[in-house]
């Protein structure tokens, strides 16, 4: 059974200067426990298709499901926080946490106590092959490939069914970036979580267990 | 619990920007209670101005003296102590009356009427001028006696003596008083007016008076025969100076002209008062425009200062744009991010306004009292200043903000 599905979904951005159809009747579906690649050219809609899946916004017409229901039917903040998590290019941590209490972050957030949120985050860090000596920097004094896990371990912190990564390598050498996926791959087959990434990479997309091509905001290949 | 914790880290770790926001605060805060301050010292001034203004409505002659008749009719009198706006001061008037004794002698108008002065006081005073032992009052008797309309008098000493009255004895009276016939007297009532006490001396208003009485007694037993009071001297006091121009208008209305003393040019047959205002008005009215200029600011000042803060909010929340973008894809709610943003703007607004508060009052010396409404006032657009700018932050889409950091 899907957990994920879109079904002839359709966005557009409306700007004052322009009308971008972004997204032009995409209709595709997610299991748990596999990876998606989804690619294509810059511009074809990838991002915009993984914000509508992460709930971050509405799609115009056609209508995106989680387990069933409607993200026009849930309470899409709720939805981010617990079934939910992304992963950018971008890593966006929170430049004045630590990497610890940006693990913990997720996990406060829905009332954890504090100390278990501590051990949980440490144990995640770990997971991500993080050594000990990370979690008290900050983001900025990391490096990418180290922001990129500890943003993992934060998606992962709220213990979400769906892994959404936006590019996650797209700001890493080859060696960070094999690991992360390495990382990414095993939560799906591993976890049984459903992870569904973004990549301009062929051979990582030839990784995945599924490949979803987006050409001008449609799905023109999908395996 | 988080809630706190979050918000105790935002402020602890934005550092400059805290420090930038407090700043911010604080100068507002200073600003707006030095212009509290100013308020309140010269809503002090106006307060301290009516306390002491000591106005008082002083009928003159023709020639702006006191000391000789001033030919003010006594039901102009009436008039202005009936409107409640003043109060009556010294009134000094003489008649005549007769008690049948040796000491009655004919009047130079009709010379079958044997009488002698009376004369009619509010209060003591200028008994007292003459020295403090002049008056000797009896048993059951004081000063107060003159401002009420008893049947009472002071006899001179002498008289006391001679004819042999005993202390509080009552002696019968009748009164009488020139008309505007110049040539002949008019009687008025007949009343026992009990004896309360001797002088030695009746004063530099109505020397020779055979007897003195309350002025509204000599009133009432003159109104009686339909004949008027005609006072010599009279002033009524504006305990209230918020009633001077009701006042002038009152006078205006009973055909007084107020004038300025010095102007006899105005003084037209003792329907002529001076009011002691000149120094009221040259001070308080400057202050009272002064006064209602700052107060009718204070909407501006409020304007300005949510203003400012609306600017800084954003301009600070600005830089953290990111950060909010991220919230709200972890699933932070709108409400919760504005409930942390907020609470912090109102912990930098309560802290920089306690400072400047504080600093102020120590200063200045403005009493925290003063600073009370018109604080609330600033807090409360300070508040909505920056809780109009979190909510315009929350506006922009979290997709855009992420997407372009990529
Ligand atoms: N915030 C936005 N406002 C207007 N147009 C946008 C916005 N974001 C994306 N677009 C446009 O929508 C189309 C799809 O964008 P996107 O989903 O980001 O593509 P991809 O991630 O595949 O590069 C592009 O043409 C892009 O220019
Ligand atoms: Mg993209």
């Amino acid at each position: 059974m899907s957990i994920l599905t879109a079904t002839n979904v359709e966005y557009t951005y409306r700007t004052r200067y322009q009308t971008v159809h972004a997204l032009q009747g995409v209709t595709c579906s997610f299991q748990p426990g596999s990876a998606y690649a989804i690619v294509g050219r810059s511009g074809s809609g990838k991002t915009t298709l993984l914000s509508l899946l992460a709930g971050l916004d509405l799609p115009d017409s056609g209508e995106i499901a989680f387990e069933n229901v409607p993200t026009t039917q849930l309470d899409r903040d709720k939805y981010r926080r617990e079934h939910v998590s992304v992963v950018y290019q971008a890593f966006h941590l929170f430049p004045l946490l630590t990497a610890l209490e940006n693990v913990m972050y997720p996990m406060e957030l829905t009332g954890a106590r504090h100390k278990e949120a501590k051990e949980q985050a440490r144990a995640l860090l770990q997971q991500v092959e993080l050594p000990l000596s990370v979690e008290k920097q900050f983001p900025k004094m990391m490096s990418g490939g180290e922001q990129q896990r500890v943003a993992i371990a934060r998606a992962l912190a709220s213990n979400a069914k769906v892994l959404l990564a936006d590019e996650p390598t797209g700001n890493l050498d080859s060696e960070n970036s094999k690991n992360i996926i390495d990382i990414l791959l095993r939560l799906a087959h591993d976890e049984g979580r459903c992870v569904i990434l973004i990549t301009h990479d062929n051979d990582i997309a030839a990784q995945a267990d599924h490949i979803l091509r987006l050409k001008d905001g449609q799905v023109i290949e999908s395996t | 619990m988080f809630f706190w914790k979050e918000l105790g880290r935002s402020l602890g770790r934005h550092g400059k920007k805290t420090a930038i926001a407090l700043l911010v605060s604080v100068a507002l805060g200073v600003f707006l209670c030095q212009f509290a301050g100013n308020v309140a010292a010269q809503r002090h001034r106006l307060r301290d101005l009516s306390v002491n203004a000591g106005l008082r409505v002083t009928f003159v002659n023709t020639s702006g003296t006191r000391s000789t008749n001033i030919l003010v009719y006594d039901d102009k009198l009436q008039a202005l102590e009936e409107s409640g706006l003043a109060t009556p001061g010294l009134y000094a008037a003489a008649c005549l009356f007769s008690d049948g004794t040796e000491d009655d002698q004919p009047d130079f108008r009709n010379p079958e009427r044997k009488v002698q002065k009376v004369a009619g006081y509010t209060n003591d005073t200028p008994l007292t001028e003459v020295g403090a032992d002049n008056v000797t009052y009896f048993d059951g008797f004081d000063a107060s006696m003159f401002a009420t309309d008893q049947a009472v008098c002071l006899l001179p000493q002498e008289r006391f003596d001679r004819l042999g009255y005993q202390p509080g004895e009552k002696v019968h009276i009748q009164f009488f008083n020139g008309g505007t016939n110049e040539r002949s007297i008019f009687p008025g009532a007949e009343i026992d007016v009990a004896i309360g006490g001797t002088f030695r001396d009746a004063g530099a208003i109505e020397p020779g008076a055979g007897m003195v009485i309350p002025y509204r007694t000599m009133r009432r037993g003159l109104q009686e025969g339909h004949l008027s009071v005609w006072p010599s001297q009279a002033y009524l006091d504006i305990p209230n100076p918020e009633d001077l121009n009701a006042v002038k208008a009152l006078l205006q209305e009973v055909k007084i002209n107020p004038v300025d003393k010095t102007l006899d040019y105005y003084a037209q047959y003792g329907k002529t008062a001076s009011i002691n205002d000149s120094i009221y008005i040259g001070t308080a009215e400057p202050t009272r425009r002064t006064l209602s200029l700052l107060q009718s600011l204070y909407p501006v000042v409020f304007a300005a200062v949510g203003l400012i803060a609306l600017l800084a909010s954003y301009l600070l929340m600005q830089s953290r744009r990111e950060e909010i973008a991220l919230q709200r894809s972890l699933g932070v709610s709108k409400g919760r991010i504005f409930a942390v943003f907020f609470g912090e703007s109102a912990c930098l607004c309560l802290l920089g306004t306690a400072a400047a508060c504080l600093g102020c009052c120590l200063a200045m010396g403005t009493p925290l009292s003063a600073l009370g409404l018109p604080l609330a006032g600033y807090v409360l657009s300070y508040l909505l200043g920056s809780g109009i700018a979190v909510s315009l932050m929350l506006r922009t889409g979290v997709l855009a903000v992420l997407a372009a950091a990529e």
